[in-house]
């Protein structure tokens, strides 16, 4: 066991299930952004332009809410079944291609904003998967979420586009990670985590 | 759209069947989870996509052709990527305000290269949790080794499109 600092607020722990207020300050930060773009095409465009914005903007809401809500379950559900404290052994330093590999398909499934991933690439962490498997998992997490491939691209890009923007970055995080690792190796000692060692564990 | 949603179901419905055979409660709090995240997006989605709307109304079609369009090459795909990194929010402005773009006229390797700098740099993220969550030498580490991701995705895009005679430019 390796020991830790005493924290005084545990992050990990920090995820969907802690009350937050329904309407916090993001909420208000896109209800002003909301109110000046619109005042500003109604002023620079006319009514007719303010109009065009809002007949689009309910078309998109329309169009990817059903969406949300299927894949916001779908989230909730790979989030119930995986465990980071299983996972994290096998993403060790020594898993060499293959960790970053299972990294990559792991960041690509777990669905969800920062307030879910965060958490897992925390426990992660903590748990013993190296710094490499953990650029590549968060890499792939935002640069493929599928989730938000289904959700947004397809129904409004077209499965081309999807296909070129999948399969152009599909080797991206395997590359990511392993420059992290070499990286790593350069620079031992990072703190990682609020003053832990980065290559702890395995 | 509706080929998107049944692709979804068709992935949610045997997760959620294993899920079930493993353990019935696993159901209940994946609910639970849709629930909470759902009503967070829901106070916040309309407002975001109109500001998105609005915003894609304001820039002028032809400065984003002159800056983001599929002729802009090399230059364009740097441009989308650092611009895509400064872009405010999650995704539930982001994506939208990227696909209003690319249906004014911004290209295909360009639209890539901004969605994956929103991704890949995330200038909001990093503030608001990466920093504070796994520390500066992180974020450190994280961008030295990932900084080339945008401009590449783009420019493998390109190059997948042309080979493959995909369609990525929108318009």
């Amino acid at each position: 066991m390796m020991t830790e600092a005493p924290q005084p607020k545990q992050p990990a722990e920090q995820d969907s299930t802690t009350p937050r207020p329904v309407f916090d300050g993001a909420s208000w930060f896109f209800v002003l952004l909301a109110a000046v773009s619109a005042l500003l095409v109604t002023w620079i465009e006319g009514i007719g332009g303010l109009a065009r914005a809002m007949t689009q903007s309910a078309t998109l809401l329309m169009t990817v809410a059903p969406m949300i809500l299927v894949g916001l379950f779908l989230g909730g559900l790979v989030k119930e079944l995986s465990d980071p404290r299983r996972i994290a052994p096998v993403l060790g330093a020594r898993s060499g291609w293959k960790g970053l590999v299972l990294a990559t398909a792991l960041g690509a499934a777990t669905p969800g904003g920062p307030f879910a991933a965060f958490p897992i690439v925390y426990a992660l962490s903590l748990a013993g998967a190296d710094m490499g498997a953990v650029v590549a998992y968060l890499t792939a997490w935002s640069v493929l979420g599928l989730h938000r491939l289904v959700i947004w691209e397809l129904p409004l890009l077209g499965s081309d586009f999807v296909v070129a923007r999948a399969l152009a970055s599909l080797p991206l995080p395997l590359i990511a990670g392993f420059i992290a690792r070499l990286l790593i190796r350069a620079l031992p000692g990072i703190p990682i985590g609020r003053g832990r060692a980065v290559s702890g564990g395995a | 759209m509706l080929g998107a949603l049944l692709i979804l179901l068709v992935v949610t419905v045997p997760v959620a069947a294993f899920a079930w055979r493993r353990d019935p409660s696993t159901l209940g709090r994946a609910a639970i989870f849709t629930r909470v995240e759902f009503l967070r997006i829901a106070v916040r989605l309309p407002f975001a996509l109109t500001a998105a709307a609005c915003i894609a109304e304001l820039v002028p079609e032809r400065t984003i052709a002159a800056v983001l369009g599929p002729e802009t090459g090399l230059a364009g795909i740097a441009a989308a990527s650092v611009l895509g990194g400064l872009l405010p929010g999650g995704p539930i402005v982001s994506f939208p305000i990227a696909i209003l773009f690319a249906h004014q006229g911004a290209g295909g390797p360009q639209v890539i290269a901004m969605i994956t700098g929103w991704s890949v740099y995330a200038f909001h993220r990093v503030i608001s949790f990466e920093s504070p969550i796994m520390g500066w030498p992180f974020v450190g580490l994280r961008l030295a080794a990932s900084w080339f991701v945008p401009p590449l995705a783009g420019i493998f895009a390109g190059v997948l499109a042309a080979a493959f005679g995909l369609a990525i430019n929108i318009r």
